[in-house]
C-alpha cells in the first residue's frame, strides 16, 4: 500500500509542477517512466490527435533563459535579444535566429 | 580635442538622437558623425553632449556623503567641464579622458588609447550621486583595419575616478543603501523582477525569468522569500507608469549602484527612476 501510495504522491508532485502550458517531453517522460524516445513519440501522437498544440521556444546560450516562443517557425524575427544579457552588459546579447536551435514544447490544447 | 576623439565622444550617444539635433541627412551612424565632426565646433559638440547627457548608457552610484563644492582633479585630463545650479543642486558635467592601454599585433606593442568619457557629479543635501557613461566594450572598433587587439587595460576606469575624486575632497564613499526604495516600489507591483541575485542563509542564489514573464507575478512564494534578506544585483522593469521611466534598469542596492545598459528614449527617464526609488528609500 505504501510502495502504492508514493507511487500516486510522486505522479501527483509531477503534476503539480508541470505547466499545462509548457509541457516538455522530458515531464512526459518521468510522468509515465518512458524512455526519451518514447516520450516524444508518445507527444507527437497526441499533437495528431489534437491533444497538445507543439510550440517551439528559443534558449539564450549564456543563461539558457528563453528569449523567444512561437507556434510557427516560419514567422520569426530574424534576430533574437537577450534582454537580460544586455542588461547584464554581455558582451554578446544578440543572436540570428538561424544561430540558435528551437526546442520543442506542448500545451494541452483548450 | 582632435576630430578622431570627437567622433569617439559621439559614438557614445544614440545616433537619432545626435541626427536629429544636428540635422543630419545621413542614414548610418558612421557618416553621421563624420558629417558632425567636420562641420561643428568643438562648443557645439560639448554643448550637446551635455544637454544630452540623459540619454547615454550609464552607471551611477549614490551616496550619503555630504559636500557643498566639488574641487575636479586635474588627473581626470579632462577637457570639458561645466557646473550648473538647480535648487539645491550642484551639477558638475565633465569630459573627462579614459585611458586605455591596448596589446595589439603584428607586431606586438602597447598603445595608448583615449576615450572620452562623459561623466556627471550631483551634490546635495541629501549626498552625492555620480553618473558614468558606459564606455564601449568593444574598443578594437576604434582601430584601423589591420591591428587586431589582443588585450585591453583600463588605466582610468570608475574605482580610479571615485579615488581621485576621494583625495581631491576628503570623501569618505558611504554608498548609499536602496534596499528600502528598491523593496517598497517591488511591493506595491511599480516594478518587478527580469533576473534577481539574492543571498540565502547558507548560499547565492539566481533566478532568470524566461522572456515576457516576471519574478513576483510567476513565482509570488519566491518573491517573498527574496524580499525578506538582501537583494544584491537585479534587473528590475517598471510595470507602472512606463511612459515616465527607462523601462529596464539593474539595482546592486548595497552597493547604492543604478545601471541603465540601454539607451533612454528621452532626457529624464533614468533621472525619474533615481527619484523614484529615492524618494521611498
Amino acid at each position: 500500500m505504501s510502495v502504492f501510495s508514493n507511487l500516486i504522491n510522486n505522479k501527483m508532485r509531477i503534476v503539480e509542477y508541470t505547466d499545462p502550458n509548457h509541457i516538455y517531453v522530458e515531464n512526459i517522460r518521468s510522468f509515465f517512466n518512458l524512455n526519451a524516445s518514447v516520450a516524444k513519440w508518445l507527444c507527437e501522437v497526441a499533437v495528431k490527435n489534437n491533444f497538445l498544440e507543439k510550440h517551439y521556444e528559443y534558449r539564450c546560450p549564456i543563461d539558457d533563459s528563453v528569449i523567444y516562443r512561437t507556434e510557427d517557425l516560419s514567422k520569426i524575427t530574424p534576430e533574437l535579444i537577450c534582454q537580460n544579457c544586455e542588461l547584464n552588459e554581455e558582451d554578446k546579447f544578440s543572436y540570428n535566429v538561424e544561430d540558435l536551435k528551437p526546442h520543442p514544447f506542448y500545451k494541452i490544447r483548450k | 580635442m582632435n576630430k578622431e576623439l570627437l567622433w569617439r565622444l559621439l559614438h557614445l550617444y544614440p545616433f537619432q538622437a545626435t541626427k536629429n539635433y544636428f540635422g543630419s541627412t545621413s542614414t548610418n551612424q558612421t557618416d553621421m558623425i563624420d558629417n558632425v565632426v567636420a562641420t561643428r565646433t568643438e562648443d557645439e559638440i560639448y554643448k550637446y553632449c551635455h544637454g544630452h547627457f540623459g540619454l547615454t548608457k550609464k552607471h551611477v552610484y549614490l551616496f550619503d556623503d555630504k559636500k557643498s563644492a566639488l574641487n575636479i582633479p586635474a588627473t581626470l585630463n579632462h577637457m570639458f567641464t561645466e557646473t550648473t545650479t538647480s535648487g539645491a543642486v550642484t551639477s558638475y558635467f565633465i569630459i573627462a579622458r579614459a585611458w586605455f592601454t591596448l596589446g595589439v599585433i603584428t607586431p606586438y606593442r602597447n598603445e595608448d588609447f583615449w576615450f572620452p568619457w562623459p561623466m556627471k557629479v550631483d551634490i546635495s543635501p541629501d549626498g552625492i550621486v555620480l553618473e558614468f557613461t558606459i564606455l564601449e566594450r568593444k574598443i578594437d572598433y576604434y582601430l584601423p583595419s589591420g591591428v587586431e587587439l589582443i588585450k585591453t587595460k583600463q588605466n582610468v576606469d570608475e574605482d580610479f575616478v571615485l579615488e581621485e575624486l576621494k583625495l581631491n575632497n576628503g570623501i569618505v564613499w558611504t554608498p548609499k543603501d536602496l534596499h528600502k526604495g528598491v523593496k517598497a516600489l517591488w511591493k506595491d507591483d511599480t516594478i518587478d523582477a527580469l533576473q534577481a541575485n539574492y543571498k540565502k542563509s547558507k548560499s547565492s542564489s539566481v533566478e532568470t525569468m524566461d522572456s515576457s514573464f516576471t519574478l513576483k507575478k510567476a513565482y509570488p512564494d519566491l518573491y517573498n522569500e527574496i524580499v525578506k534578506g538582501e537583494i544584491t544585483k537585479t534587473n528590475f522593469c517598471f510595470l507602472k507608469d512606463k511612459q515616465l521611466y527607462s523601462p529596464r534598469f539593474v539595482v546592486e542596492p548595497k552597493a547604492g549602484k543604478i545601471a541603465f545598459p540601454l539607451f533612454s528614449d528621452s532626457l529624464n527617464l533614468n533621472q525619474n527612476v533615481i527619484e523614484k526609488i529615492l524618494k521611498e528609500n
